[in-house]
């Protein structure tokens, strides 16, 4: 469809044409407010990403991003804290940036329900948002009740560490305390959960800090599922790096946790058959979408959100898009990397979408860099495109690092690793 | 501290001449829409990598700047093997010579603005 400038001032809804499209970076609220109204929920990586590259490739939409937190934490490198080679301050992200440089209307509060019928977002402080188009990514959540004995509050002395913040420094500070010849204990959840590597690339550098600190101890990886992400590479390094140090029991071997006694730190598995005691335990549950998506309407019964798969508009409700841990996204894997390409392409598509232009064919990347220590990484990546009906990678494209290459290789993508963080939180932040 | 990798990888040649772009006429003027063509949503996929469009901020190459007759070759070349990579190999295998031509001249163009 041909498209003209006349129409695109149109699709904006903004009268008087050239000189507020010329000057359209330093437009006031005030006059922008008849522009097209996006708001976001959640400025994680897949939130914070499409209001950046809203702002970035349109800048006269009027775009408000709604996340409770002033610094967030990125999960990715966390485990690199709990390693105890890198810093909370390292990890931390904020909003500055997206505010000052791209003229994000950034909103300190919590979405606490979506009004799909009336275009609306009502939020925790008593906020009204009207909105054209609505991108929800608000990350996971717990299903705290999965195994018996343990609940929500237990996270204070059994920490997941799996959303970035006090949780990592609980879990890094519990390691610090736990004696040399102690066991540390990592409950691994069943698929679908965020960052599929992360369980492995976490009590890989757990090992690394133990091999140095605390020679004696252990690792034992109790997991709810057969196999994992990068395996092969995984159990090549930690021979080649730990001999013996971790240990990984599959489901079917008395992986599966059933029940945790808290206050003894203790697992159990095939009803109470087998018993696993702990000096640091960090359970990881398995998840879901963040409740405000549940709370909308936007999930499934199993908890997560269909979407188109070609553009991530809900199937549930018109106009409004998930993207990030909460989407079920064909193929694609639950990563920041994923979130990070997703919110690009709702980017693109809420701007076509807008000038009344068909939408582009879908594409999207992802990979994870893992850590075995500071020095030693793996990746797994993949191109996604919309095949047959729903995402899936490239045939002939992505894969995982080869095997058996030297250990120039392994530093070389460690060095990577870090290339890769400073890329992507300026990509999404900066 | 890690070296470079480009410095064993053999890479560095390449970059010398450095290509830049800037002070070119051929910017779109600034009340045109912006592109957001499938060559744009195909190169704003690799700025995860390489930094917001395109400009690295830390350890990974910088692909700013660059002809889009470099990018496509060198795209080429990981694709076919030619050249060496730890993962631009595995990206490089995604993509059709037609995808590899607009993407290379949608990072060319933002280059000159
Ligand atoms: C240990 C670990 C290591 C990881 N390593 C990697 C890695 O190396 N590479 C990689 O690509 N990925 C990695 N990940 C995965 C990555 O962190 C997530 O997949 C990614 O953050 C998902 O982005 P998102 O936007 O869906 O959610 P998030 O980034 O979690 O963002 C969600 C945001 O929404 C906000 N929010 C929630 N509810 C509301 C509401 N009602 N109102 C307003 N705001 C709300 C939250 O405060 C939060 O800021 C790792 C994860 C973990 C746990
Ligand atoms: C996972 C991160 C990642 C993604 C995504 C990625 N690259 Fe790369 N790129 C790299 C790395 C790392 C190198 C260095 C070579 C290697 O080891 O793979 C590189 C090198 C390159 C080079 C060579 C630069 C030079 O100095 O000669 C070009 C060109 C390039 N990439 C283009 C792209 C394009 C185009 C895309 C998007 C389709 C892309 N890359 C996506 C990580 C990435």
């Amino acid at each position: 469809m041909a498209f003209t400038r006349r129409d695109f001032i149109k699709t904006l809804g903004i009268g008087g044409g050239a000189t507020l499209l010329s000057g359209c970076v330093s437009m006031s609220e005030e006059r922008n407010n008849s522009a097209a109204k996006v708001v976001v929920i959640g400025g994680g990586s897949g939130g914070a990403t499409v209001a950046k590259y809203l702002k970035h490739l349109e800048p006269a939409l009027s775009v408000t991003l709604v996340e409770p937190t002033a610094t967030f934490h990125t999960c990715y490198g966390s485990n690199w804290v709990i390693g105890g080679f890198k810093q909370m301050a390292d990890i931390a992200q904020s909003y500055g940036n997206l505010q000052d440089k791209y003229g994000v209307r950034v909103v300190r509060d919590r979405a606490i329900a979506i009004e799909a019928d009336k275009h609306q977002v009502r939020l925790a402080g008593g906020t009204t948002l009207n909105y054209d188009k609505l991108v929800v990514s608000p990350g996971i959540d717990f299903r705290f009740d999965a195994v018996a004995g343990y609940n929500k509050e237990d996270a204070q002395r059994i920490p997941h560490a799996y959303q970035a913040g006090e949780q990592t420094v609980l879990l890094r500070k519990q390691l610090e305390a736990m004696p040399d010849g102690g066991t540390f204990i990592l409950v691994a959840p069943g698929n679908p959960f965020r960052c599929p590597p992360g369980p492995y690339e976490r009590a890989s550098l757990v090992a690394h800090y133990f091999k140095q600190h605390k020679p004696r101890a252990k690792v034992l990886i109790l997991d709810n599922k057969e196999n994992f992400s990068k395996q092969g590479l995984f159990v090549q390094g930690w021979k080649e790096l730990y001999g013996e140090m971790i240990e990984w029991v599959p489901a079917s071997q008395g992986g599966q946790v059933e029940e945790i006694d808290v206050n003894n730190k203790t697992l159990f598995s095939d009803a109470g058959f087998n018993e696993f005691k702990g000096d640091v335990i960090n359970y990881i549950p398995p998840q879901r979408a963040g409740q405000i998506a549940a709370d909308s309407g936007l999930t499934d019964p199993l908890g997560w959100c269909p979407v188109d798969q070609k553009n991530f508009a809900s199937t549930q409700h018109a106009d409004i898009y998930v993207i990030g841990d909460a989407s079920m996204a064909g193929e694609m894997p639950k990563s920041g990397h994923s979130a990070n390409t997703q919110g690009k392409v709702v980017a693109v598509d809420i701007i076509r979408r807008l000038r009344e232009q068909e939408s582009v064919e879908l594409s999207a990347v992802n990979t994870c860099y893992s850590l075995l220590t500071p020095d030693y990484a793996i990746t797994v990546a993949a191109v996604y495109k919309y095949i047959d009906g729903s995402i899936r990678g490239v045939p002939g494209a992505g894969g995982v690092s080869p095997m058996d290459v030297d250990r120039e290789f392994r530093r070389t993508e460690a060095y990577y690793a870090q290339g890769w963080y400073d890329s992507i939180t300026d990509d999404i932040w900066g | 501290m890690i070296k470079h990798p480009g410095v064993r990888m053999g890479l560095l040649p390449l970059l010398v001449g450095g290509f830049l772009l800037l002070g070119s006429t051929a910017a779109p003027a600034a009340d045109e829409p912006s592109d957001v063509s499938q060559g744009a949503l195909l190169a704003i996929t690799c700025f995860a990598c390489h930094g917001f469009e395109g400009k690295s901020v830390g350890g990974m190459p910088s692909i700013r700047g660059f002809p889009a007759d470099y990018l496509i070759s060198q795209m080429q070349a990981f694709r076919d093997g030619s050249r060496p990579s730890t993962v631009m190999g595995r990206h490089a295998t995604g993509y059709s010579d037609e995808e590899l031509r607009i993407m290379a001249h949608y990072i060319e163009m933002i280059s000159k603005q």
